[in-house]
């Protein structure tokens, strides 16, 4: 089986057709959320799963809210600040089901990811793995050449990594990730946040993101 | 119905923001741009290749074989065949090099059978330029008996044919091709050979004549890129191609069968009766500012040191031949060419020399100045295309055959074609080509040209200027020239490896002895 970039969290998003709001773009937000390395079509269905546990009736502002937690379930990591800051504003049953996590994890899955961007439920059966990135850009991955030297930088989440002779920056969360490819060699950082490594593989083009889950 | 065209990579590179999560809020999804995503223009071209491979065109050929040390090799057969599987990301000519060709504005030369995708490859090529589709094709030219220059370039305005009293009041009605980014001409070969000399001032001068009036060809952007296509290049179609045309090719790339294990692929799009070049994504478009930046960016990807040297020692082989003429400098093909000799049996004639060391030997012509700057920017290009900050020897090892295709032409007398186990390099040109530049690097390290340079350093000793050199140090100067010279002399033997070198060491010692006149002349 080939593997391919993606995130263990992401493997049953919602699912579901968003309902057109007066005023509101619904397909500029998809492109917003695309320009901004998300998913357009992973930030429907998202959007569509919350709208649909949302009560009639619901103002064009909650849905905005709603829009910001969808877009950062379809892998915006600048959304990541407002959606936990507003999650509270929209209600339990919404938010959950556009993230796509059980209405009754919501609350610790949030306390959680306050502190540890790389948290969802399902982490420690994954044994700490979060997400694949890079990829051999033959199979419409990022990469030419297989991912070594990964270090620390100083942003939480953020680490660089060498494919050949060019450095990348990785950027990820539970649910996104992002590549910058970088026009010299990164000064190593110390990291923040909670301490998750790359690890790299001489047989792959991916690189994981891991957090050592206690036993 | 999901569209199955549109899949780019999934990890999507940029670097617009530095560190790519500049915090946002919900209100931005909804304001006109929430980030303004620029991607790296070489990536954008690498993404358009994986599209193209990918989605457009079934092509699961990787001839163009990158590989840190030596790729792992399967003989098949019992005729020597050999498949290697590089260790490097590595590429399908028939796409990579049309692609390339539009980055640098080139000129490249699809040749095949028919019904391999060399017309739909080029009219990707015109859609990736911004054009439509339809726009694209109608601006096909289609080769043919018939074809005169006013069907290709326009016709004169009757109105103004009857009232002008001059040419220059005459006005043309230019047909639109003529200033579109990307110029398709398909099979090239079956033009008249009138209508071709007036393709060939457009390929070559950049403008168009008509009655008295001008038309350049290049558009807004500055970059231009044509694709011919034939179905040989080795004389076939309805009228020879004249010289002067088939040179102007930048490269030279061979279509590539289809693969029988693709037929899923090729019945779905039958069924779905889809055209590639109607689904290129937007992403991959590049605007004209775009293309003036993508070549600049191209042209300023160095070339180091030590692949100018090698790259320098490479062209040396090609041009001499021993006995071409008698004058030292006359020794060359192309005195025997202009003077209606046989190449072929001026070589056989040189008993002297190893006809299998001797390099030359296996040419019956020496490489153009067109054809070096060729390949200088295709090396950059493809560097660049893989990202590198500089051009490496495996850059201009895998451009050398595409480019050298129908320029450096194979001496057929020679052994290596004529008898034994390599006679299928006679039918293999790209094969042959990559084969004489690896030989050229072998012999390049083994007689240590890497480690010891001295006619270089000579060279380079000028180069730093004759302000404050004495009359003695361009006396010993001129020593050191003799000697290498006499060294040369000792030897015995000649090859056009050195010839390059001994006609330098005659320049320098014109330099410093007419030097060295003016120097006693003013003490």
């Amino acid at each position: 089986m080939i593997r391919r970039p993606g995130h263990l969290a992401d493997t049953e998003p919602p699912t579901g057709v968003p309902t057109d709001v007066a005023g509101l773009d619904l397909e500029r937000a998809g492109r917003n959320v695309e320009a901004a390395g998300g998913s357009a079509e992973r930030f429907r269905h998202a959007l569509a799963a919350g709208q649909a546990a949302l009560p009639a009736g619901a103002s064009t502002d909650l849905v905005v809210t709603l829009a910001g937690i969808a877009g950062w379930r379809a892998g915006v990591l600048g959304l990541r600040g407002d959606a936990l800051a507003h999650l509270a504003d929209v209600p339990p049953a919404a938010a959950a089901a556009a993230l796509g996590i059980p209405e009754t994890e919501l609350d610790a899955f949030a306390e959680r990811q306050r502190v540890d961007r790389f948290w969802w439920p399902g982490r420690a059966a994954a044994r700490g793995y979060v997400c694949a990135v890079g990829g051999f850009a033959g199979l419409g991955g990022a990469w030419t050449a297989p991912p070594v030297d990964a270090r620390p930088l100083d942003d939480d989440g953020s680490v660089a990594v060498r494919t050949g002779q060019r450095w990348w920056r990785v950027d990820a969360d539970v649910w996104g990730s992002r590549l910058v490819a970088l026009d010299r060699e990164p000064r190593p950082g110390h990291g923040a946040g909670v301490t998750a490594s790359l690890l790299t593989f001489a047989e792959s083009y991916l690189a994981w993101v891991y957090v050592p889950e206690p036993a | 119905m999901a569209d199955r065209w549109h899949k780019l990579s999934q990890a999507p590179t940029t670097s617009a923001s530095g560190d790519g999560t500049a915090p946002m809020t919900a209100a931005d999804l909804f304001r006109d741009s929430a980030e303004t995503v620029v991607v790296p223009l070489d990536e954008k071209l690498r993404q358009t290749y994986y599209w193209i491979v990918n989605r457009a065109v079934i092509s699961p050929y990787y001839d163009v074989e990158f590989s840190s040390g030596a790729p792992l090799a399967f003989t098949l057969g019992d005729a020597g065949a050999e498949l290697t599987l590089p260790s490097e990301a590595s590429f399908s000519s028939n796409v990579l090099l049309p692609l390339l060709s539009f980055a640098v504005g080139g000129k490249c030369l699809l040749i095949g059978g028919p019904g391999r995708g060399k017309t739909t490859v080029a009219v990707l090529m015109g859609v990736l330029a911004g054009s439509t589709p339809d726009d694209v094709r109608r601006g096909v030219q289609q080769g043919q008996p018939q074809l005169t220059i006013s069907d290709l370039v326009g016709i004169p305005l009757p109105r103004d044919l009857m009232n002008a009293a001059s040419l220059a009041e005459v006005g043309v009605a230019w047909r639109d091709w003529l200033s579109r980014p990307v110029k398709i001409v398909d099979e090239y070969n079956r033009i008249p050979t009138k209508t071709q000399s007036a393709l060939l001032t457009m390929v070559a001068e950049g403008y168009v004549e008509s009655h008295d009036q001008l038309r350049k060809t290049a558009p807004a952007s500055g970059v231009e890129s044509w694709f011919f296509t034939a179905n040989d290049d080795a004389g076939g179609g309805t009228f020879p191609v004249i010289q002067a045309l088939r040179d102007r090719m930048d490269v030279t790339v061979p279509a590539a069968g289809f693969n029988s294990r693709f037929l899923d692929e090729l019945i779905t799009r039958v069924e779905a009766g889809e055209k590639p070049e109607e689904h290129v994504p937007a992403e991959l478009i590049f605007a004209a500012d775009e293309q003036t930046a993508m070549r600049a960016a191209i042209r300023a990807v160095p070339v180091p040191a030590d692949v100018r040297r090698r790259l320098e020692f490479f062209l040396s082989h090609f041009e001499f031949v021993q006995g071409g003429g008698r004058r030292f400098e006359y020794r060359t093909k192309d005195t025997v060419t202009t003077a209606g000799g046989k190449v072929a049996e001026t070589i056989e004639a040189n008993s002297g020399a190893d006809l299998m060391a001797d390099l030359g030997a296996q040419t019956l012509n020496g490489l153009s100045v067109r054809a070096l700057q060729t390949l200088i920017v295709y090396a950059k290009a493809v560097a660049w295309f893989r990202g590198r900050d500089a051009v490496s020897l495996a850059d201009v090892a895998a451009m050398v055959p595409f480019v050298l295709r129908g320029k450096l032409l194979p001496n057929p007398t020679h052994p290596r074609f004529d008898v034994g186990v390599e006679r299928e390099l006679s039918t293999d040109l790209m094969s042959w080509l990559s084969d004489l530049f690896a030989e050229s690097c072998r012999q390049y390290d083994a007689l240590g040209r890497g480690r010891k340079d001295p006619v270089g350093e000579l060279l380079a000793q000028l180069d730093a200027g004759l302000d404050g050199v004495s009359a003695v140090e361009a006396s010993r100067r001129l020593t050191a020239i003799e000697a290498r010279l006499r060294a040369a002399s000792a030897s015995g033997k000649l090859y056009g490896r050195d010839f390059d070198d001994l006609t330098a060491l005659k320049y320098l010692h014109q330099r410093y002895t007419a030097y060295l006149r003016w120097v006693e002349g003013r003490a």
